[in-house]
């Protein structure tokens, strides 16, 4: 019930009646309204201020733990880098004594086999693990083709009636060198280990742990086992014919016998440590109409020519022999 | 601007000016009050379940930003993978390998899986996982760099040590293969050209000139010298360590003092005829733990006399 009221008008001197109209009283409400609304606004940019809501409360905890956990992290990767490239010193001077020579670049080192990751260019695109996984295929029917290639060559030498030549040629490497890590030393002039001087060294050294398996390069008959405390050691000499014979010395122990035959890939004897020898390793040597021939140029059946051009470099690296 | 508003008395029939009671005027401000907060706290409300409150929103930044650091540690650690499989490919197959020495087992290598507790107070979080694995992974990379560390740290030593060892080690002839000497003696039973019995003779002798320089065989120190009429005449003992000594009697003169640090292809004597010896010649002898050995074993035909020479300048 609202009353009615009035106005003093000064003009006329008398009281006018206020009229409201529908309009006015909207306009009222709203205004209320408009200020109710901006209090709670303000209102509530005042509580964010001070309080938090619920969810907020959680994801600020969980933030607040992800950081600390974080910083506690950190403070461990950079004690673990310290301690790392601490490593990384020891790696290379341990490398310096025992080869005395500059370390290898550790990207030269890793390549190859599992060490990088050959498709990482092609990480970080949409689809990557489809162009990825075509890459890696791509790669292996290359070298398949390779493969198959290479053997059309054996063939086309088989067909020129040369395949007991081709058996007979030294032409893998004497053990097992899948990531050529057992590269140690190569042809030419290296620091003995011993006298620290200058010398030739007419072969390719491989280093392994004393027993393993040591293969002929090449079919042949084996003219040389000997037993000897000095110089290469225990050594075997193989005739392969055709002016070539391959020697393996400083072995732990023979597998064959004075006069034998034997295939590629057989089995002659193992690895040691015997003779003028200061680590584990064979000592392999070619000879070509009863001349030293640097060993490298006779790996053809092993190496792709990707490995063959890592092989020259690994094996010019080493300052110093084994023997 | 604020008029003042009248309303009719009906009993005075005079216009009164309307005037608002306290009471009104608190109930209007408890009004104004009230719907204020309901509607701010329905507005809290509303906003905080849709997730779209601005404080929220910032806070849900950070934790993408953050999450995004813990990828990032993520890759470094990768990275450390990496690198720790190259080096252990170093230590295993290449310098265990020379330095003749078994690889580290594997069990060494895999990190234990003790304290999973450890990381109970990261739990009941939406990120739990995220933090727990990246700690754990972080841990295992830790053993691992330490463990390669320490087995580096031996192998520094152990290389150090081969070093020193072939250094040490008796492996060339005690005189210059430039001069003429022939063997007179070698290492075992034979007839004592003084007793004409047979008896074992424990070194090598080289017969030649008299004054012929006589050089260390190896690293060492003089472990002692010594002058008598018999035996062996002037003599000197080598400790080249690791068990190896040797012995150079027989001499002119002794160049060198007890305790004296030597070189391989140091000059020490020259050769001569003293004490109990029929001619000049050096009597060289290698012993390894106190038991004589064939020096023949230590030393190789493979040197020509410039090679020799060398290794003497290397010595001076």
């Amino acid at each position: 019930m609202a009353k009615v009221k009035y106005r003093y008008n000064p003009d006329s001197l008398s009281y006018d009646r206020i009229q409201k109209s529908f309009g006015k009283k909207l306009l009222v409400l709203v205004s209320y309204l408009v200020v109710i609304f901006t209090a709670a606004i303000i209102l509530n940019l005042l509580y964010s201020g001070f309080f938090n809501t619920p969810k907020e409360k959680r994801l600020l905890r969980e933030n607040n733990q992800l950081l600390f956990q974080y910083e506690l992290l950190n403070d461990q990767v950079s004690s673990l880098e310290s301690v790392l490239s601490d490593i990384e010193k020891r790696d290379d001077n341990i490398y310096r004594t025992i080869f005395n020579a500059e370390p290898i670049p550790r990207s030269m080192r890793d390549a190859g086999f599992g060490g990088v990751n050959r498709y990482e260019y092609l990480e970080g695109f949409n689809q990557s693990d489809v162009v990825i996984e075509t890459a890696k295929k791509l790669d292996k029917i290359t070298k398949a083709v390779y493969v198959q290639s290479k053997s059309y060559d054996e063939i086309i030498g088989l067909a020129m009636n040369r395949e007991d030549q081709l058996a007979s040629l030294p032409a893998i490497q004497p053990i097992s060198n899948k990531d050529l890590t057992r590269t140690a030393s190569g042809w030419g002039f290296r620091i003995h280990p011993i006298y620290k001087i200058l010398k030739f060294h007419y072969g390719m050294d491989f280093t392994a742990p004393t027993g393993t398996e040591i293969y002929a390069t090449g079919d042949g008959r084996i003219i040389t086992v000997e037993w000897s405390r000095r110089g290469y050691g225990n050594q075997i000499i193989i005739d392969h014919g055709y002016g070539y014979k391959t020697m393996y010395a400083h072995l732990s122990d023979f597998n064959v016998r004075l006069g034998q035959e034997v295939k590629r890939g057989d089995v002659i004897g193992y690895v040691g440590n015997t003779g003028l020898s200061t680590a584990p390793h064979l000592h392999y040597e070619v000879y070509m109409n009863n001349k030293k021939v640097n060993p490298i140029n006779y790996y053809f059946n092993d190496l792709s020519p990707e490995e063959f051009d890592r092989m020259i470099e690994l094996s010019m690296h080493s300052g110093q022999t084994f023997d | 601007m604020f008029q003042r508003r009248f309303h009719l008395d009906p009993k005075t029939l005079r216009y009164v000016q309307v005037k608002r009671t306290l009471k009104s005027k608190i109930l209007i401000a408890f009004l104004f009050t009230t719907l204020t907060i309901l509607l701010t706290a329905g507005i809290i409300n509303i906003t905080d379940r849709l997730g779209v409150r601005i404080k929220y929103r910032h806070l849900q930044k950070v934790n993408a930003e953050l999450v995004e650091r813990y990828q990032l540690l993520d890759n470094e650690m990768d990275n450390y993978d990496r690198l720790l499989a190259g080096y252990q490919v170093n230590d295993d197959s290449i310098y265990r390998c020379i330095l003749d020495i078994e690889p580290l087992p594997s069990f060494a290598r895999k990190p234990g899986f003790g304290g999973s507790d450890l990381y109970d107070y990261l739990e009941g979080y939406a990120s739990s996982d995220l933090m727990i694995n990246t700690s754990i992974r972080l841990e295992h990379i830790e053993m691992k760099t330490d463990l390669q560390n320490t087995s580096f740290k031996d192998l520094d030593r152990m290389a150090l040590e081969r070093e020193t060892f072939l250094s040490s080690r008796p492996a060339i002839q005690p005189i210059s293969l430039e001069e003429t000497y022939w063997l007179s003696s070698d290492f075992g039973m034979r007839i004592d050209p003084f007793s004409k019995r047979p008896a074992f003779h424990c070194g090598i002798d080289y017969a030649a000139n008299p004054g012929l320089y006589v050089y260390a065989t190896g690293d060492g120190i003089v472990d002692f010298i010594r002058t008598s009429n018999g035996g062996y005449g002037r003599e000197i003992i080598i400790d080249h360590g690791f068990g190896y000594s040797s012995r150079y009697a027989h001499l002119l003169k002794i160049m060198v003092q007890p305790g004296q640090q030597v070189r391989r292809g140091q000059i020490i004597g020259l050769l001569g005829d003293s004490g109990r010896s029929t001619g000049p010649h050096l009597h060289y002898g290698v012993d390894y733990f106190t038991r004589p050995v064939n020096p023949w074993f230590y030393y190789s035909n493979d040197l020509s006399p410039q090679e020799y020479n060398e290794i003497v300048s290397l010595a001076e």
